[in-house]
């Protein structure tokens, strides 16, 4: 790592103890507390980083910081829902899964479900493919948790480790500067009037990250103008793979959960996404059926007959008929998609979201004493 | 229909005899592939072997490109038989069918048609009636232009080869509408008129039929009729069938007592133009 010279002089290459400095500008009397690692941003990435420098023997005697906005105690406090799934959903593939193995004892693990096969079609010309294993010894491809589950793991595994980690969260950065003089390391200012200064400074921010802001590297951005539409979805059976259908307007997928249920994650225009968010439950039901068997011509079709607020654009139409009627055509005539998961009987309740599908891709992912990890840098 | 076949005798004329022995390769072929009964679909295969609707004959991809080719000899060397080219056109619509299928759901019409699935027929009173009606109604028109033309509703040959009854339904119904259409354009069935009925057809549709027509059908022309239809009849047919409401969501069952100029106005047609 870069040193600068009279810091080498001065000794501050590795970190005085006690951890605080004073220096002098312009006659102003400032305070910086010093990390050798200081992680923005607590999202799943943030926490992983956390979890996995806290656990190597090698960095054992660095000083360690997490900041993040979110509340700690809360999250590890986490009480999941009884009879549902928490909308939000990671997929863990086998080898983060690998590297998250210490992790996996503070995850609730009949939470989560590994899966061994994905069933891949599309909707326009037929094709299909099944993503499995070529061996019957290897394990799951991934697993899949619930983001607020996992959260909860870290947050737990972290609360083992206080002695090697400082967690200050409730606190948001406000910026990040140099100052000309000693020591070159960003000073991080945080929104409790505080200040520290890292030697390296791990940018896990996200989309908007200030870290990324503050190294200049540039990044290439690119709105989708598509949507992610999730929701928690009971099945009429059983049912351990996942399902991806692609439609003209956008992939569904339904990830498997224990006790007959699943997430569905559906990518759609931004118009669309908010006409079945809107739609009332029990035809958004029929509608998800509708698209993981319909022709793609019928799914539009239906699509079609939804109004932005969720009702149908003509009093005399009534979709579920609609589906009905389609769904006899395609049966006939042998079109329904054969790569179809179990049928959904129902939703929990007020469980649809959506968030903005964007594309951020920076430059560089590390720069004069930083590291973007995650979204701060690739979605 | 009969447009294609007359002009690829007119362009193949000379080579008789190779179209002779192909039309009777193609016969066997045809014969072979018609008496199939029922085709090997794969074991667990979801596509249906057995018939879905009256006349379906279940046919593999391969088998369809068979009995399209010998269609195609046989329009050739056996200009008589109108069913070689239905047979043809019922292959080579199949991929472009959907999209017409597309464009009815998108139409309330269209969606009640594809529920309803009327079919054009008449009893001989039914028939006798329309010649009844006041001259200036849909009905009258359509009855005075089949009679002018000394032609009938019920010379439409059947579907056979469309693997999906709604489908198969489509192209019935793309027959059994064609005469609605010169009726409403007022077209006739001379070579011009029919060829300029085609461009319509295809423009409204995309159904490849139409195309084929028109493109081989423009080699009947005589010079001078050529340049009329190039320069007038067709850009009319194009842009006409653009403006108009698509012509496969009327249904044309309740328009007979509509007088045949509201008719035309509502779905925003107008007649050919004349160029005397
Ligand atoms: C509403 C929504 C729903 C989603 N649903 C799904 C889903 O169902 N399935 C799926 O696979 N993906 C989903 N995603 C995407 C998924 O959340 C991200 O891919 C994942 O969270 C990325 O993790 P990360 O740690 O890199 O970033 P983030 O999760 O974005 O974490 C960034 C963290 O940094 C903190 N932070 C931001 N600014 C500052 C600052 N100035 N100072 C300190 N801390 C800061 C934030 O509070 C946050 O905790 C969803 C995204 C959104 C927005």
């Amino acid at each position: 790592m870069y040193i600068n010279k009279t810091s080498i002089l001065k000794g501050y290459h590795f970190l005085p103890n006690p951890l605080y400095r004073t220096f002098s500008t312009g006659g102003i009397r400032k305070k910086h507390k010093l990390y050798d690692i200081a992680i923005i941003g607590g999202g799943p990435t943030g926490n992983a980083m956390a979890c996995a420098l806290t656990s190597s023997p090698e960095l054992s005697n660095k000083k360690i910081a997490l900041i993040d906005p979110g509340k700690y105690d809360h999250v590890a406090a986490w009480e999941p829902p009884l009879n549902a799934y928490s909308n939000r959903t990671l997929q863990i593939t086998s080898s983060s899964h690998k590297f998250l193995q210490g992790l996996w004892n503070y995850v609730m693990q009949e939470r989560t479900q590994p899966y061994y096969r994905a069933f891949i079609s599309d909707s326009v010309e037929g094709g299909r493919v099944i993503l499995e294993p070529n061996t019957k010894t290897a394990g799951p491809v991934a697993y899949l948790v619930e983001t607020k589950n996992l959260q909860r793991a870290f947050v737990r595994m972290l609360n083992d480790q206080k002695d090697k980690i400082d967690i200050i969260d409730r606190t948001k950065v406000t910026s990040i500067s140099t100052e000309p003089g000693d020591l070159d390391w960003p000073i991080v200012h945080l929104s409790n009037s505080s200040t520290i200064q890292a030697r390296l400074l791990i940018g896990a921010d996200g989309y908007y990250s200030s870290v990324r802001k503050y190294s200049s590297i540039y990044s290439q951005t690119y709105d989708y103008q598509q949507h992610g539409l999730v929701a928690n979805l009971i099945l009429e059976r059983t049912n351990q793979d996942a399902y991806e259908r692609f439609l003209p307007s956008g992939p569904i997928a339904l990830l498997p959960f224990p006790n007959a249920q699943a997430n569905i994650v559906w990518s759609l225009t931004r118009d669309i996404v908010q006409k079945l968010k809107n739609l009332p439950e029990d035809l958004f039901v029929k509608m998800v059926n509708a698209a993981f068997a319909l022709p793609s011509s019928d799914v539009e079709y239906l699509v079609d007959l939804i109004d932005q607020d969720g009702s149908c654009i003509d009093s005399q139409v009534d979709v579920e008929k609609e589906i009905n009627w389609r769904w006899k055509i395609a049966t006939k005539n042998s079109t329904l998609c054969e790569n179809q998961p179990p049928r959904i009987s129902s939703i929990t309740p007020k469980s649809r979201t959506t968030f903005p599908l964007r594309m951020l891709n920076a430059d560089r992912y590390i720069g004069e004493r930083l590291a973007l990890i995650g979204v701060s840098y690739f979605v | 229909m009969s447009l294609i076949k007359s002009a690829l005798s007119t362009v193949l004329r000379s080579a008789t005899s190779p179209i002779a022995i192909g039309g009777m390769a193609a016969v066997g072929v045809v014969k072979a592939v018609q008496g199939f009964k029922s085709p090997n679909a794969k074991l667990g295969s979801t596509r249906n072997p057995y018939p879905l609707y009256d006349g379906h004959k279940p046919t593999s991809t391969p088998q369809k490109l068979m009995v399209a080719a010998g269609s195609a000899l046989l329009s050739v060397s056996d200009p008589t038989n109108p069913d070689h080219i239905a047979v043809l056109g019922d292959i080579t619509s199949i991929p472009y069918l959907s999209r017409v299928r597309d464009m009815m759901l998108r139409d309330p019409t269209g969606r009640q048609i594809l529920k309803e699935r009327p079919r054009i027929h008449f009893t001989p009173e039914e028939w006798e009636g329309l010649g009844k009606m006041p001259s200036n109604t849909f009905g009258y028109a359509y009855y005075n232009y089949m009679e002018s033309q000394n032609i009938s509703w019920e010379t439409r040959t059947k579907v056979q080869y469309i693997d999906d009854e709604e489908l198969a339904y489509i192209m019935t119904r793309h027959r059994e509408i064609h005469d609605f259409y010169h009726t409403i354009l007022g077209l006739s069935i001379s070579v011009s008129d029919e060829l300029t009925l085609k461009w319509f057809e295809y423009t409204q549709t995309g159904l490849p039929v139409g195309l084929l027509a028109g493109t081989f059908g423009s080699l009947l022309l005589q010079p001078k009729q050529k340049l009329a239809f190039y320069s007038v009849y067709m850009p009319w047919a194009i842009k006409c069938a653009k403006n108009a409401k698509p012509l496969f969501n009327v249904y044309w069952e309740k328009q007979w007592d509509k007088p045949i100029e509201v008719l035309r106005s509502l779905l925003n047609l107008a007649v050919k133009p004349d160029l005397k």
